[in-house]
């Protein structure tokens, strides 16, 4: 009596009766490492017919047939492929059923600061990541940061100024707002966690000077110690409200991606949606080779402010961060501030970039790709938020442990 | 803003040196600086020079072997710390 092959899978497919898939192919790919085209568009449909097997589900590409056969036919078959030596396996035709796994509970659309963590970290799933972005560098290209704040005294900070007459010290408070939200801790002694990359060395390149103005100057200049310094990840929450696409940036972008890193900027707060009015995305943001980032309300809807795609080459939004309301550090005794823009859903994403780069190994280019596949799709119009709301990697499996 | 003659006034340029003259930056420096371009700052490791001058250099910058491009530089400005929307 003829047994078919075990079939390898043991769950849901159940096999059917008199029914047989033929795979011409060695299993252990010894003998013969791959049929030729021809014994598979010529000699199967041969050996099949003689054994009075249609060949209409044959599929010469794959090598395999699927045949309705009485047992002793199929010993007959096999006898015969093996007299010419056609290595042909038999495993019953089965049937399946879709996988009857668990789907993952909804996602909440509405979120609130808690206690624990703002409603930003929550939203990109980062108030749970077991990564922290340790090993990345993060620049942050702004107006500096707040070297006394009692939030980083522990942490990895590198500074640097590139404002004339101007020390690294914020002077302005914009800095260390996005510092606060790309690499902030994010458990705080009193009040709620606020940092996406909790754990990433932060380099702070004060390219705007206190009064919150700067130029190309220093921006490229700070790129330029950015790259020098290996950063993985370089965020810049500046721009100017021109469609045109500011050259420098094109090469600077590509560069950054050449050497290992990616450029991620705000696309701008030049919206006015409430007045129909949806904006455009500016320079730099608008440079072929620069990430460009979109803000979302704490309810996953774009802000009235946010900047809609220009049309053109490197003028898309390419994603999407919280950037209403957004609770972070602030220097001197304020030590914190709630505000809102693109400037804030920026840093947003360049943690989160942190994050992928330290759970993945990727760079640059594979780092864009991957922070647009990992995107929460929203039901809202791509021009506004590219591939969505920016997600934390999901943690490595569970080992119960 | 400054209402000087175009003549007189300083302008800051970006030279962005063509990728493949990006290994001979010393060169390209030197012709910049020959052809009348005060330099601020070389960026060595985007390929870009950073300079001033007046109106008219940036067309004889432009003609440089080497240089892909010359561009003013650029004005960013944040709102006030006060402001909400930043």
């Amino acid at each position: 009596m003829f047994t078919p092959e075990v079939p390898f899978l043991r769950s849901g497919a159940t096999a059917i009766p008199g029914r047989y898939v033929l795979v011409f192919d060695s299993p252990e790919h010894l003998d013969s490492p791959s049929m030729g085209i021809r014994t598979l568009t010529e000699d199967v449909p041969q050996i099949l017919e003689s054994q009075g097997y249609g060949v209409t589900e044959y599929f010469p590409r794959l090598g395999i047939a699927v045949v309705s056969s009485e047992n002793d036919q199929l010993n007959e078959f096999q006898a015969r492929c093996a007299s010419v030596r056609m290595p042909a396996r038999v495993v019953p035709e089965m049937v399946y059923y879709a996988l009857t796994e668990q789907p993952a509970a909804p996602l909440p659309t509405t979120y609130e600061d808690t206690d624990k963590f703002t409603w930003g970290l929550q939203a990109v799933r980062a108030a749970d990541s077991k990564y922290t972005g340790a090993g990345i560098k993060v620049a942050v290209l702004d107006t500096g940061f707040d070297l006394a704040h009692p939030d980083f005294v522990e942490r990895t900070v590198v500074s640097k100024s590139f404002v004339d007459g101007e020390d690294a010290q914020d002077g302005h408070g914009h800095g260390t707002h996005c510092i606060g939200t790309s690499c902030g801790p994010r458990t705080v002694a009193e009040g709620r966690g606020y940092g996406v990359a909790s754990g990433a060395d932060i380099y702070a390149g004060k390219v705007l000077g206190s009064n919150g103005s700067g130029s190309d100057a220093t921006i490229l200049a700070g790129i330029d110690w950015a790259l020098e310094n290996e950063c993985q990840v370089i965020s810049m929450s500046l721009g100017a409200d021109v469609q045109q696409v500011h050259p420098p940036y094109v090469t600077a972008g590509r560069r950054a991606l050449e050497l290992g890193s990616l450029i991620i900027a705000a696309a701008g707060n030049n919206a006015q949606r409430s007045q129909g009015n949806p904006g455009f995305v500016g320079a730099p943001a608008n440079s072929p080779y620069i990430m460009a980032v979109g803000a979302l309300d704490n309810t996953l809807n774009i802000a009235d402010f946010s900047a809609r795609t220009l049309p053109g080459r490197g003028g898309q939004v390419d994603t999407a961060g919280p950037g209403v309301n957004i609770y972070s550090s602030w220097p001197g005794a304020e030590r914190y501030n709630t505000i809102s823009g693109t400037s804030m859903a920026t840093p947003h994403v360049a943690g989160i970039a942190a994050l992928l780069a330290e759970a993945t190994g990727f760079r640059a280019h594979e780092l864009w790709a991957e922070l647009v596949q990992e995107g929460r799709r929203l039901e809202l119009f791509s021009v506004d938020v590219g591939s969505g709301l920016t997600q934390a990697p999901p943690p490595a499996a569970d080992t119960g442990a | 803003m400054n209402q000087a003659s175009p003549d007189s006034v300083s302008h800051t340029y970006i030279v962005t040196v063509t990728a493949t003259y990006t290994a001979q930056m010393e060169q390209v420096v030197s012709s910049l600086e020959s052809s009348g371009l005060r330099v601020n700052k070389v960026l060595n490791t985007l390929g870009q020079v950073i300079g001033h001058g007046n109106e008219q250099l940036r067309g004889q910058l432009e003609q440089i072997e080497g240089v892909q491009s010359v561009d003013e530089d650029k004005v960013y400005r944040l709102p006030s710390p006060k402001d909400p929307l930043q």
